[in-house]
């Protein structure tokens, strides 16, 4: 199984490091480890990462083990509706104003 | 007829002294004074030359090229795990074909130079390193050059490690991919780049560079197929 480098980031959040298999031909990933990440990472199997990648900047490092931190994750829930409720709206406002949707989609894209 | 001039008693053996002395060659030493003409091979150093000429010794074998008018002086030689070719005055050193112009070399700063269609002789400015990798989820690296990792810190936010540090912080970023519809909900375009917005600090050292791909929101967002190469 492929090994990767965890640490906590400076936001919180999980930063996973992947060597290149370039630079696996000639060093190991000790050698990346000691090279581009900071004194707390540690090497880990992938397969022990969540295999849901959908929240990754709601996962969190404890204890060697990553995990999804439900508040982060539900942030970005709020974020991400946000977002589309912010975008429907806009779109409406255009529709009311007589375009059709082709006009909107040259519009906005 | 091999001439063999052989290690530290060279010696030439005419069929006569009539020949050598046609040869201009003195008969106990000194120097040609005529031209040297040989029908068949010739080996210094050793006494089964592979080629026309052939030259060999257990060290360091050189065959120098000078010219005494302008003061261009070049070697080929052998070094203990290499072929060199250099200028040992300080003069370019120069490839071209069909007797014509220099269409490739290096100059005395150390510059590499070809044409290869500019229509003369130009610098190269190298590709520093370069990478391809998949950034959603786990990422998949297809392919890289000079990088020893990279790393995913954010979502749409990366950072590549040079395996040989870079000389001096002042190269270029080039960076595309394609939008991850699977996780974007901004649409297209993306945009990619050194990692700058306003929440996240730049990277961009000997070392590594932080670069980021957004979407049409501003948000951040995963990149497929997302290539970075670094030129200087």
């Amino acid at each position: 199984m492929a090994q990767v480098i965890i640490h906590t980031n400076e936001n919180g959040g999980v930063s996973i490091t992947y060597p290149t298999p370039e630079y696996l031909e000639t060093h190991t990933i000790e050698d990346v480890l000691a090279k581009d990440c900071p004194d707390h990472a540690i090497i880990i199997d992938a397969s022990e990462l969540p295999t849901d990648n959908t929240y990754f900047d709601a996962w969190v490092l404890n204890s060697g083990v990553v995990t999804v931190d439900e508040t982060k994750k539900q942030a970005i829930i709020d974020k991400q509706t946000a977002e589309t409720t912010a975008k429907a709206s806009a779109l409406a406002k255009l529709a009311a104003l007589g375009l059709s949707e082709a006009e909107v989609k040259a519009l906005v894209g | 007829m091999t001439t063999i001039i052989n290690g530290s008693s060279p010696s030439i053996t005419f069929s006569d002294s009539t020949t050598q002395a046609s040869a201009g060659l003195p008969s106990t030493g000194g120097n040609i004074t005529g031209n040297l003409n040989v029908s068949g091979t010739v080996g210094i150093g050793t006494t089964s030359p592979a080629g026309t000429l052939d030259v060999i010794s257990s060290g360091f074998t050189k065959i120098v090229v000078s010219n005494t008018t302008n003061g261009v002086t070049g070697r080929i030689q052998t070094e203990s795990n290499d072929f060199l070719i250099q200028t040992d005055s300080n003069h370019p050193l120069s490839f071209a074909v069909a007797n014509g112009a220099s269409q490739a070399g290096i100059d005395t700063s150390g510059n590499f130079k070809f044409n290869s269609g500019y229509g003369s002789s130009a610098i190269v400015y190298g590709c520093r390193a370069w990478v391809n990798f998949y950034g959603s989820g786990s990422i998949t690296i297809y392919g890289s050059g000079n990088v020893s990792s990279v790393t995913r810190t954010n979502t749409g936010r990366y950072t590549i490690a040079f395996s040989n540090s870079l000389t001096d912080t002042n190269y270029g970023v080039v960076c595309n991919g394609t939008i991850d519809t699977g996780t974007s909900t901004g649409g297209n375009p993306f945009f990619y780049g050194i990692q700058a917005a306003s929440s996240v600090p730049q990277i961009k050292s000997t070392s590594q560079v932080g670069v980021m791909s957004q979407n049409a929101s501003t948000s951040f967002a995963d990149a497929q197929n997302f290539t970075v190469a670094i030129f200087r």
